[in-house]
């Protein structure tokens, strides 16, 4: 397998609602072990978009290809358990989960893997360990979920996401709802997912999709999407989100 | 690891105590009732009458309501998972008056008796559990606010009671008579025949619940989540639709409407076992509600001499401080 594969492809997608189109027509394609970041002002349809690609919500039209075990799959024809050993998803708001514990939420992403039972093997309790290593929070594992703080709550879905072993991990502005330190934070171990990982993030900040970024796409207000890298895109990036890009990147 | 092993051991003997506190209250049910049990006369009479007193009608009704509570139990924890709300349940819901309208149709309208009378109430029971519970999943799905759907759930609940106390007021007096019968919910009123489908019912039932209990798990973290791991919503939905409404409806149709079994129980297993985990929460909350059902039979026949007290009236006083308790506390938040 080369280095840089193509890993997820759209051609001509439009997203919405039955009575309510979102973003215009659009393709492209996504090669592995990459960031794009989607940016866009509150309500240019940046969620739905991200939703859309993800297999969350279908596309009003057009259609969305996936690479699973080296062949190009059209998601329409993909049911819900081999799409999720394609992708996984990361949320901006984390979940409300009565008693569950930190390591019973992140073994849940083994559940693709599982039997008609959705019984757990040794396995996939290594992977869980792993995926609580790997994100450094070992000594979360046995803490009730709902009592982290926010930060705490967004690694643990990430590393429910790893868990999940996906090729693609799609992030919903991750860190809406997290302070600044935790923001900070949570962006480096998003950026350094990207080594091994195709990551897909929506976000409000600016500065991470200049700095991480291998290729943006902004939304406009009208439902255009533009892509390219950030010096391509610095016009656009300056009219549509209204900032001064020399002001941000001191 | 050491913690976790501390955890788990925990929820075992909370496990263990709801399973040895359902059969030791199954065992003082055999030995309460309006007549005595004659320890002392040992002749062959004595233990004859004995014999078919405990066989014939204290057996059957203990297992009812062991069974019988295990079920609305278990329906009201499944609620609970689909419509991610402390506060559903078969009865709440308007699910349990949806399985009466469809027994009372029955009774009043067609009065089978025997077997065939048994299977026809228990079928429309389960349609008409159904039929709600369907109504209120795609409201969900429409309005997505389940708040809402909570309380149209309740107002459904009084419409359709509404319709079956009409549907009394012209029926032949000899229906009306077991409707209201039966309507008083009652454990007692169950036959060796009927008895053995009830025991089919649950335990397929309860088979299926296991077997859905790692896709509940999943499901609390919300439709978007539980999505993106591969769940498939329309499939599990149905599942929880279909066992919830057969498990209601059996139950109601066999037992009469019972109130507050299946909103308390899950809150009830959950304080013995501090978890979420379906795999546990599932068999424990089945053994709360038998535990439930069992203590308010006892407490119904206590007065003796032939009096009973009614059995929803000692639901109602165990189960509402449970789910007052509930909604003071703030279960999510504590």
């Amino acid at each position: 397998m080369t280095n840089k594969q193509m890993i997820l492809e759209a051609k001509n997608i439009i997203t919405g609602y039955k009575d309510k189109k979102v973003t215009k027509g659009f393709s492209f394609s996504i090669n592995s072990n990459s960031i794009t970041v989607i940016i866009g002002p509150n309500g240019s349809g940046k969620t739905t978009l991200l939703k859309t690609i993800s297999g969350i919500i279908k596309p009003v039209s057009g259609n969305i290809f996936y690479l699973f075990n080296n062949d190009i799959l059209d998601s329409d024809k993909m049911n819900s358990v081999t799409l999720a050993k394609v992708r996984a998803v990361v949320l901006s708001k984390p979940p409300e989960t009565g008693n569950l514990t930190v390591f019973e939420i992140i073994s849940l992403g083994r559940f693709p893997y599982t039997g008609w039972r959705g019984k757990f093997l040794q396995q996939d309790y290594v992977e869980t360990e792993k995926a609580l290593a790997e994100i450094g929070i070992g000594d979360l594992s046995n803490r009730i979920f709902r009592t982290l703080s926010d930060g705490e709550k967004q690694k643990v879905m990430i590393a429910r996401a790893l868990a999940q072993n996906t090729p693609l991990i799609f992030f919903d502005e991750p860190a809406a709802f997290l302070d600044l330190p935790s923001k900070i934070e949570l962006s480096k171990l998003i950026a350094n997912l990207s080594k091994n990982k195709t990551v897909i993030i929506t976000t409000h900040d600016i500065d991470f999709a200049l700095n991480y970024c291998n290729e943006l796409w902004i939304i406009d207000t009208d439902g255009n999407i533009h892509t390219g890298t950030p010096e391509q895109l610095s016009n656009i990036i300056e009219d549509i989100l209204k900032v001064k890009l020399g002001e941000i990147r001191v | 690891m050491v913690m976790k092993m501390i955890e788990k051991k925990q929820r075992y003997i909370g496990f263990f105590f709801l399973v040895i506190l359902s059969f030791v209250l199954f065992v003082l049910n055999l030995f309460t009732g309006s007549a005595g049990i004659p320890f002392l006369n040992t002749d062959a009479a004595g233990i004859e009458i004995w014999k078919i007193i405990m066989f014939e009608i204290r057996f059957p009704r203990a297992l009812s309501a062991f069974l019988g509570g295990g079920a609305l139990a278990l329906s009201g924890l499944l609620l609970q998972t689909l419509f991610r709300n402390p506060l559903a349940g078969p009865d709440i819901l308007g699910i349990a008056s949806g399985a009466s309208f469809g027994a009372a149709a029955v009774i009043l309208v067609i009065p089978f008796f025997g077997i065939a009378g048994m299977l026809s109430t228990a079928t429309a029971a389960i349609i008409g559990a159904l039929a709600v519970t369907m109504f209120l999943v795609l409201l969900v799905k429409k309005t997505g606010n389940i708040t809402l759907t909570l309380i149209i759930g309740i107002l459904t609940g009084y419409f359709i009671t509404s319709i079956t106390g009409i549907m009394i007021r012209f029926s032949p007096n000899d229906a009306v008579r077991s409707f209201i019968n039966w309507s008083a919910g009652s454990f007692k009123n169950i036959s060796p025949d009927t008895l053995f489908f009830l025991v089919l019912v649950v335990a397929v039932c309860f088979l299926a619940a296991v077997v859905i209990s790692k896709r509940c798990d999943l499901y609390l973290l919300g439709e978007d989540y539980a999505l993106s791991m591969g769940l498939s919503l329309k499939q599990f939905r149905y599942s929880v639709i279909i066992i919830t409404s057969i498990l209601t409806g059996a139950v109601t149709s066999l037992c009469g409407p019972i109130a507050f079994i299946g909103i308390a129980s899950p809150h009830f297993c959950r304080f013995f076992l501090k978890t979420d985990k379906h795999n546990i929460l599932i068999p424990g909350t089945f053994f709360s509600g038998s535990i439930i059902a069992l203590a308010a039979d006892i407490i119904s026949s206590l007065p003796g001499h032939g009096t009973t007290l009614p059995l929803n009236s000692v639901t109602a006083i165990i189960g509402a401080p449970i789910v007052i308790k509930v909604l003071l506390k703030g279960y999510y938040d504590k």
